[in-house]
């Protein structure tokens, strides 16, 4: 592999490793905070795509549908937290899966009476079109290094929010102990609302700002919730220093493991199982660290 | 005592009823029936995890799918192979992978085990999707269909009924092995497992083992399933490893009633049956049955059977 | 006298990061004996009993059993060799019978988990070792009730009867009147001077007059330490033990 196709295979596992750790930190906020595996986590990454394709349509402008679809998310969330999310709190893991699981279904559905179950490309936004160039030989789409840019923000904002805020101290406070929490007169079930609707926006911003890239589909969101399982798993359950570690690790075999080409005794191992090897990495965290990488034991 | 021998009735009673059913069916029904069957035993192996042992996995299909592809793989192009030879493959290949997965996802525990048996199950969903070994995202057929010789009688049960027949001698074997197992010193230990495995390692259990068995010998039934599963359809594809239909079979036992013997058969039944009645009348069928997944789990902690058990025990009091 | 001793521990310490919950603590339990732990809370006594019975692993020294070393054992691995424990916060198989608790014990000491066909109760000795520990505590009348519906006192007979059908060679008791009434305290007193004659039992124990009733050696800890070690009155005496501990309550 020659120099400029390594700089932009690296730059592409960076922007989808970034990608990655917004959903799962989502994933691993909501069940670090709230105690919920919540595995229709994916579906708000597909709806967040297909909720930028109608908003693209109707809307002349990029920021705005961001914004509105941000807004739409967290509306989203709020309401599932109330109608749903909020029974399960006292219910053990199994439930929580039935009843996400159940939520899996509804929203594939919605999406299928809503949008069909055609695949649409959505165009990049105009003033992020075009490529720079890096060196004389070698140019990037501006979109994706706009895609590495956000997350990053992203991120630190997150980690801002939770170190060193007023809230984030209370989601610290709820994590370590729900119920002298409440003794302290702290709204928890707010809190939990607001995180969850977090979670919620942040896959579907994800999904967002995606849908240019990787087009949307129906499967768009079972995919990544599979992938950002092994992000939790290889990070740490409730872990964000993890989730990011993890997300870019995943990032980087994912990517990797798709252009490299590997042979072990004349059998092809890559690309041709480029799709397991995330799942290798993960087995091999296993292995050594039951808990993951950051996870407590 | 009494309630024993009403307990032997009724299972006689649906045995009964199982086996007139070819007689006065038609193909359709007979087909479906054994689609059922085959989801019983499967769902009845992932209840022993769950329901039992309290392990809650996503990713059973894992096994059941690798069965149907060793059936696949081992079965000749030009005649079926033995039909005993496949099955102990099927089977016993389902629980050598359900002993090497176990050993590593067994480490973990709670929501950690559940996204681990789910990735690993999708491991194996990609190696038999992205690969040519058989016939990557389409899958492959099984041309000739495994060939049983009894004395003087043999089938490759390409016959609906045969098949049938089949499917609920292995379901009946099937439920009896598990209340064998169950009320075995092994059976007991791992529901103790479940109740509180703390304290069970300090009287002096090696749980992580106990776990690691009842982890192997509910793959190894989730691999009869899928053998089953492969010979009814002639075919197996990736799709039969996939989360999805974890997902689905788990839903099963956790609609049926987890930890009780006749839950996943009770779960199968009805799920299937609601399914094919929403089909009929919708496209958006997958909708009505997450619709009726998630007041289960609002309303049915304990499935259906435990909602029978609860009148059942409020009645005496 | 160290040469009969049922469990032994040598100069054992237990680091939580920095902190040091236990310090260089030697400890005997010989037979037929009850070796009481007294000391302030945060003093160590109960992770003293979970280094010894392996729910944590020692930062330093050895523990014996007889000739045998275990502290880099499992806690399953200690309980076969005879290490039987309750514990402060009851801990037991709430919706199973009395008898169920036990019988799994008792399975566990017969080795008997791994047999897959025959019904678990067709096996004769592990049965009468279950039903051995429900009369030890005297519970049989209600040996088929779910332990779950027991009252507090009851439960916590059945956390020692659980541990007595491992057939153990040292009780470890850790603060077995927890939360008890007078009577019931009187109860578990009883029991426990009788079981005296057949186990060497280590106890950790805050009812000051329970100790004095039991105990056959008494060790207090303060912050992680032994400060003294001896006969129950001789202890009483020592002017360092009154003024951390004695002297307090």
């Amino acid at each position: 592999m020659d120099f400029p196709t390594l700089s932009i295979q690296l730059l592409n596992a960076l922007q989808y490793g970034l990608l990655l750790f917004l959903v799962a930190s989502g994933l691993t906020l909501i069940f670090g905070i709230m105690g919920i595996i919540n595995i229709a986590h994916g579906s708000f990454y597909m709806l967040g795509a297909y909720i930028a394709w109608s908003l693209a349509g109707a809307l002349n402008g990029f920021w705005l549908s961001l914004l509105l679809g941000v807004a739409l998310t967290l509306i989203l969330g709020i309401a599932l937290e109330w109608l749903f999310i909020r029974h399960l709190y006292d219910k053990n893991h199994l439930q929580q899966v039935l009843m996400t699981y159940g939520l899996i279904l509804i929203f594939s559905e919605m999406r299928s009476i809503l949008w069909g179950d055609d695949v649409y490309s959505l165009a990049i936004p105009e003033f992020l079109e075009g490529s720079i160039a890096l060196t004389e030989s070698l140019n990037y789409p501006i979109y994706r290094i706009w895609i590495s840019g956000v997350c990053v923000l992203l991120a630190l904002g997150m980690y801002y929010l939770i170190r060193h805020t007023r809230l984030g101290m209370m989601i610290r406070a709820g994590e370590s102990n729900r119920r002298m929490t409440q003794a302290l007169g702290i709204n928890i079930n707010l809190i939990f609302r607001f995180v969850f609707a977090l979670g919620v926006s942040l896959a579907a911003f994800s999904g967002m700002i995606s849908a240019p890239v990787s087009s949307v589909f129906p499967g768009m969101g079972n995919q990544i919730l599979i992938l950002s399982f092994v992000v939790v798993v290889i990070g740490g359950l409730g872990s964000i220093k993890g989730a990011m570690l993890a997300a870019l690790l995943v990032g980087l075999i994912d990517t990797f493991g798709k252009i490299v080409e590997l042979r072990v005794l004349g059998v092809p191992i890559l690309p041709e199982l480029a799709g397991m090897s995330v799942f290798l990495l993960m087995a091999v965290i296993l292995i050594f660290r039951p808990q993951g990488i950051f996870g407590k034991a | 005592m009494r309630d024993r021998v009403s307990k032997v009735f009724l299972f006689s009673f649906a045995v009964i009823i199982f086996l007139m059913l070819p007689l006065v069916a038609d193909r359709f029904y007979v087909q479906f029936a054994s689609k059922i069957l085959v989801m019983i035993i499967f769902a009845s192996s992932l209840n022993l995890l769950v329901g039992y042992c309290g392990l809650v996995s996503l990713g059973h299909a894992a096994f059941f799918g690798f069965s149907g592809y060793i059936l696949a793989l081992i079965s000749p192009t030009e005649a079926g192979v033995n039909f005993m030879l496949g099955l102990l493959a099927s089977v016993l290949g389902a629980a050598c992978l359900a002993a090497i997965i176990g050993s590593l996802v067994i480490r973990t525990k709670g929501i950690f085990f559940i996204m681990a048996t789910l990735a690993f199950g999708e491991m194996l969903f990609y190696f038999f999707h992205d690969t040519n070994l058989a016939g990557g995202s389409d899958g492959i057929y099984i041309n000739h269909r495994p060939v049983l010789d009894l004395v003087s009688f043999s089938t490759d049960f390409s016959n609906a009924n045969h098949f049938y027949f089949l499917a609920l001698i292995s379901t009946i074997i099937t439920i009896v092995f598990l209340r064998i197992l169950l009320k075995s010193p092994f059976g007991k230990t791992i529901v103790g497992i479940h109740i509180n495995e703390h304290r069970m390692r300090a009287i002096g259990y090696e749980t992580y083992l106990h776990k690691l068995i009842c982890f192997v010998i509910a793959g190894g039934l989730a691999g009869l399933a899928g053998f089953l599963s492969a010979i009814q359809f002639g075919a197996v594809n990736p799709e039969m490893m996939g989360w999805h239909l974890s997902g689905h079979v788990l839903m099963m036992v956790i609609f049926g009633g987890l930890g009780t013997l006749t839950g996943p058969a009770l779960g199968a039944f009805s799920l299937m049956v609601l399914e094919e009645c929403f089909q009929v009348t919708t496209k958006h069928w997958q909708l009505m049955i997450g619709i009726v997944i998630v007041v289960v789990a609002l309303g049915l902690p304990k499935g259906i059977a435990g909602f029978f058990q609860r009148t059942k025990s409020e009645e005496r009091g | 006298m160290t040469q009969l001793a049922v469990l032994r521990a040598k100069k054992i310490s237990k680091h939580f990061g920095g902190l040091v919950a236990v310090s260089n603590v030697s400890i005997d339990c010989p037979p037929r004996e009850i070796h009481a732990v007294i000391g302030p809370n945060g003093a160590g006594k109960s992770t003293l009993i979970n280094l010894l019975s392996g729910d944590l692993r020692t930062t330093a020294g050895e523990i014996y059993i007889g000739e045998e070393r275990i502290d880099r054992m499992s806690v399953s691995q200690k309980s076969k060799l005879g290490i039987g424990r309750t514990y402060q916060r009851t801990n037991i198989f709430p919706n199973l019978s009395l008898f169920e608790n036990c019988f799994l014990a008792a399975q566990a000491y017969h080795g008997t988990s791994l047999r897959f066909f025959k019904g678990a109760r067709a096996y004769v000795d592990v049965r009468d070792t279950a039903r051995m520990a429900i009369e030890k505590v005297d519970l049989q009348s209600i040996s088929n009730r779910l332990v779950g519906t027991l009252s507090h006192g009851e439960q916590r007979q059945v956390e020692i009867a659980i541990a007595l059908a491992t057939k153990p060679k040292i009780l470890l008791l850790d603060e077995p009147l927890a939360g008890m009434g007078a009577e019931e305290s009187e109860n578990i007193i009883n029991l426990l001077s009788e079981l005296k004659s057949e186990y060497a039992m280590l106890l950790v124990e805050h009812d000051i007059n329970a100790i004095f009733a039991l105990a056959d050696r008494l060790t207090v800890m303060v912050d992680g330490e032994v400060i003294d070690c001896g006969l129950p009155n001789d202890v009483r005496e020592n002017p360092k033990v009154q003024e951390a501990y004695l002297g307090e309550s």
